[in-house]
């Protein structure tokens, strides 16, 4: 769906995005992590065509952005980290206004601002002038506005920031559905665990640079640099703890009252030759599983601990 | 399908107060015009009587309160725009439609014209007293109404072009004022400094028409002069010549308000054109693509 080959784009001497590459499948959301001024609103803003790249190119299903911009907007759905409302303006006229600005006919509009004001859940607020909303709603509007003319690809430049928790779970939500409706989506935000949770894929950009790309799990074990093994045995803790302390690949253990924890460096064969002797020794084992590594401290290391 | 900007426009101003303010403000200025010549046509004739043959002046009074006005408020109107939108944080939104910059701006110049158009719809009652006593036809009025749309037309195109130049309102409107004080006092400059240093005869009247085509002031005295009849400019420029005229300063002479139309809308288009051409965030990748073809 979205093929990035070494984007650059330069502001004077400032190096914004550097040999930027990426791409991203059709139905896949992809988180777009970095910390501030890393280039992630360059690069949105760069593939919504709003923005000229220096060198490199962006390839939305294999066509130049820049090359085709009118043609691309109507498979591209944008919503800015910033954007403002027009005033004396209600909340179907607003959304009349973008379908019109789509080209959508007088007769379609109806039924599909019905349709997104109800996935949005603001249909109880279309008489509602827009100004008056609150920031979720407008959030939640700005996402509406952006669907309008069914895009096949969303570009959402951190749509939860500034939301209180319960407007940014509610917003979770609308992106849930929209995944469900097989929509590409890329989205940036500041909110890790939420896009963890929410992402087929995360994409850490530091310094205009691809720091790294692939599912969660991926990225977890390609950047932990520890492994951290939570096992519990029935009984026979001690029985256990000797037999891990055999292991060449354990670097330490943590014994805790009914369970222990081990730093693993070796590969997965390794791992589950681990869990093969424990049982061959007859030890009963409850539980033996990988540590959820934390995103946050993931990104923490790779991007060398600059702030979100 | 109307132009989705012009048409949102249409809905957000009439739903504010600040037109329905300018517009107020617009014809309580013609009325006060209107009535200030009356007072004065009255009280300064020895019968205290009203002279009707006198009420072709209330139209050039009127017309010119008119030309002022315009002058003063499609500036105020159109120059916040773009840099209106920007201030907003809305231009991005608009640049990601399918809509071009072109429609954009066309939209946004439209609304400010067809606002013009409302005030000069609004002033027709206070004109009709002109014909009441038939001095003006309506074909005149309907001159006056097109000379005048085609200077907030020339004007809106000015605002909207420093509109995408400049993010504050406030210096756009400056400059499109700067620019109207240029072609109003600028091009007088060009004829009276020369008509200074050599004299009225030695001035060249071809040059003299041309440097003064773009000018407003003129172009609307040129436009009285035609349609009352007195024939001022064509006693400037061919009866007081002791010189063979051309004929183009023979036609000029009579029509420069013509000449000035053309100028307007000329002018007008080219700076929509350049406006369209700024808020068009792929304008300068097309360029480089071009140079490096042209490198090729």
């Amino acid at each position: 769906m979205l093929k990035i080959n070494d984007l650059v784009k330069n502001y004077g001497k400032f190096t914004a995005v550097d040999r930027l590459t990426l791409s991203v499948e059709k139905g896949a959301v992809c988180g777009f992590v970095g910390p501030n001024g890393a280039g992630k609103t360059t690069t949105m803003r760069i593939m919504a065509g709003l923005l000229n790249a220096t060198s490199g190119s962006v390839m939305i299903d294999e066509v130049e952005v820049t090359k085709n911009p009118r043609a691309l907007r109507e498979k591209i759905g944008y919503m800015p980290d910033f954007f403002g409302v027009y005033d004396n303006l209600k909340v179907t006229e607003y959304m009349d206004f973008y379908a019109g600005a789509y080209g959508i006919s007088y007769k379609e509009r109806g039924p599909i601002i019905d349709n997104l004001l109800e996935i949005v859940d603001l249909a109880h607020k279309k008489d509602s002038y827009v100004d008056s909303l609150s920031r979720g709603m407008k959030q939640r509007l700005c996402l509406a506005r952006s669907l309008v003319h069914d895009p096949e690809l969303l570009i959402l430049d951190e749509p939860a920031s500034g939301l209180d928790p319960r407007a940014r779970v509610e917003l979770k939500e609308v992106l849930k559905q929209l995944q469900g409706m097989g929509k590409t989506i890329i989205i940036s935000s500041h909110i890790l665990p939420e896009l963890a949770e929410l992402c087929t894929e995360i994409c850490i950009i530091n310094q205009g640079k691809l720091a790294a790309q692939g599912s969660v799990q991926e990225i977890m074990q390609k950047l932990s640099q520890k492994r951290i093994i939570h096992v519990q045995p029935l009984n026979e803790m001690d029985r256990m703890l000797q037999i891990l302390k055999e292991q060449p690949f354990i670097r330490s253990i943590v014994e805790n009252a009914k369970d222990a924890e081990f730093d693993f460096t070796g590969t997965n064969e390794q791992l589950a030759s681990v869990l093969k002797q424990l049982v061959l020794a007859e030890i009963p084992i409850l539980s033996y599983k990988e540590k959820e590594g934390n995103l946050e401290e993931v990104f923490m290391q790779v991007t060398g601990g600059e702030n979100v | 399908m109307m132009n989705p900007v012009l048409r949102r426009e249409a809905i957000t101003s009439l739903r504010g107060w600040k037109n329905f303010a300018v517009l107020t403000f617009y014809l309580a200025m013609m009325t006060i015009g209107a009535i200030v010549f009356f007072y004065t046509s009255v009280y300064q004739s020895y019968q205290y009587t009203f002279d009707p043959q006198s009420v072709v002046y209330l139209y050039v009074v009127l017309g010119s309160i008119q030309m002022a006005l315009i002058v003063l408020s499609v500036p105020a109107l159109t120059a916040g725009s773009i840099s209106g939108e920007r201030e907003r944080q809305t231009l991005d939104l608009l640049l990601v439609t399918k809509l071009s910059p072109f429609s954009i701006v066309i939209g946004k110049l439209l609304s400010s014209m067809a606002f013009v158009l409302l005030l000069i719809i609004s002033t027709l009652p206070v004109f009709s007293i002109v014909f009441y006593f038939g001095s003006v036809g309506i074909g005149s009025v309907l001159t006056l109404i097109c000379f005048t749309l085609t200077t907030a037309y020339m004007l809106g195109g000015v605002s909207v072009f420093f509109s995408c130049i400049y993010k504050k309102t406030v210096i756009s409107i400056m400059l499109v004022y700067i620019f109207t004080g240029i072609l109003c006092f600028g091009t007088l400059l060009l004829v009276l400094l020369p008509m200074a240093v050599r004299g009225y005869d030695q001035l060249s009247p071809t040059a003299t028409l041309i440097k003064l085509i773009p000018n407003p002031g003129v172009g609307f005295f040129s436009l009285m002069d035609h349609q009352i009849g007195t024939n001022i400019l064509n006693d400037v420029f061919i009866q007081d010549r002791n010189i063979k005229i051309n004929p183009f300063v023979q036609w000029g002479a009579n029509n420069l308000w013509v000449l000035h139309m053309i100028f307007q809308l000329v002018v007008g288009s080219v700076f929509i054109a350049l406006a369209a051409s700024l808020i068009n965030p792929v304008r300068e990748h097309k360029q480089k693509n071009k140079t490096a073809k042209t490198k090729k």
